[in-house]
């Protein structure tokens, strides 16, 4: 296996090294945010969720065993957090119409199932309401149909270590990532046609 | 409109190398002469596409402050059941906590050392009536019977 700098520094963590998990946590928090923000309802609950895998990550340093790579852990943890939340009902998306803004906390606008304009990356797609329609897509996919084919087609792990994440076969994440793809293609082809 | 083919199935898996690589030469090969995997190949692989262009959330500024107050937290949990379990064993309860482990002992070692008094005036009795009792079954069902050995021994050196 090659060498994986994350485990370096989770190592190093587990050794005493505070800093160490301040710099996975910086380099992770993103993914991870993302990944729960397509399990639940609005950016918060999204934070909240992976607060919680990083958490789990924190109090598991002592037992921890280099194995997979860390990477592959880390969303292993974060499944099984998404996962729960989702078969709790804990951070369901809300139906919202696609002109309505909710409000955060701290009272700043938040578009129908897009995070914050303010920090939005630039996106290639057109329009908000064409990403509006991919996570809503996205959203009609059961809970781990959906989880398989974001960890394949937006992280890229490999079926084996999927299979470990989601806690099932290989032949199931095969499965489920054709079904996914196929459902995907039959709601989203009609809008966005041919290859752009 | 596009028509069926049934190796379109292993196309997800062929994009993902998730086949084996027998299965993946032979389904390139196939792929070569059918525009109905063609175009599913182009399908899905758009599908995937349009999963990246997901525009991505920041994380919010106050996201790591609220997440190191929460590990700061549990690390001051932590060290309170700490202190909790440090505490138990500093001081003068350690020295209490032997004293009522003594007494305890004690107590326990007085009621398992009283002497068993043996057999009592209505054992005796029952010796004396012995080919009496013995017609009786229900007589093995009486507490009496706790120094039967006993008893059948006096029974039989009288």
């Amino acid at each position: 296996m090659e060498k994986d700098p994350d485990i370096e520094l989770m190592l190093r963590f587990q050794a005493g090294d505070p800093g160490a998990f301040r710099d996975l946590f910086a380099k992770h928090q993103k993914r991870i945010i993302n990944f729960c923000y397509r399990f639940c309802k609005t950016p918060e609950a999204a934070e909240e969720m992976a607060q919680e895998v990083f958490l789990r990550v924190y109090k598991a340093a002592p037992r921890y065993k280099p194995g997979a790579r860390f990477s592959t852990w880390l969303f292993r943890i974060a499944t099984n957090v998404c996962l729960n939340a989702a078969r709790a009902d804990k951070y369901r998306r809300l139906t919202r119409s696609l002109d309505e803004p909710t409000r955060r906390q701290d009272g700043t606008a938040v578009y129908p199932d897009i995070a914050d304009p303010a920090p939005l990356q630039q996106s290639v797609l057109e329009t908000r309401e064409e990403a509006a329609l991919i996570e809503q897509a996205l959203e009609s996919l059961p809970q781990k149909q959906r989880a398989a084919l974001i960890l394949r087609a937006n992280y890229g792990f490999s079926y084996a270590d999927i299979s470990g994440q989601i806690g099932c076969s290989e032949s199931a994440v095969k499965n489920w990532i054709h079904r996914g793809r196929k459902r995907l293609k039959a709601l989203l082809k009609p809008t966005f046609g041919e290859n752009r | 409109m596009t028509r069926k083919c049934r190796y379109t199935k292993q196309i997800s898996p062929l994009l993902d190398g998730g086949l084996p690589s027998n299965k993946e030469r032979s389904m390139r090969a196939h792929i070569s002469a059918c525009p109905t995997c063609r175009q599913e190949i182009a399908d899905l692989q758009q599908v995937d596409a349009l999963l990246t262009m997901v525009p991505q959330i920041e994380p919010s500024r106050g996201f790591e402050q609220t997440f190191f107050r929460k590990v700061a937290a549990l690390e001051e949990k932590t060290a309170a059941r700490q202190r909790f379990w440090a505490s138990l064993f500093s001081g003068w309860r350690p020295v209490a906590a032997a004293g009522t482990a003594a007494i305890l002992i004690g107590v326990l070692t007085f009621y398992a050392g009283v002497d068993d008094p043996g057999p009592g005036p209505a054992d005796l009795m029952i010796v004396e009536q012995m080919e009496l009792f013995q017609e009786y079954e229900i007589i093995e069902h009486l507490d009496l019977m706790e120094h039967w050995e006993e008893i059948t021994a006096m029974a039989e050196r009288s």
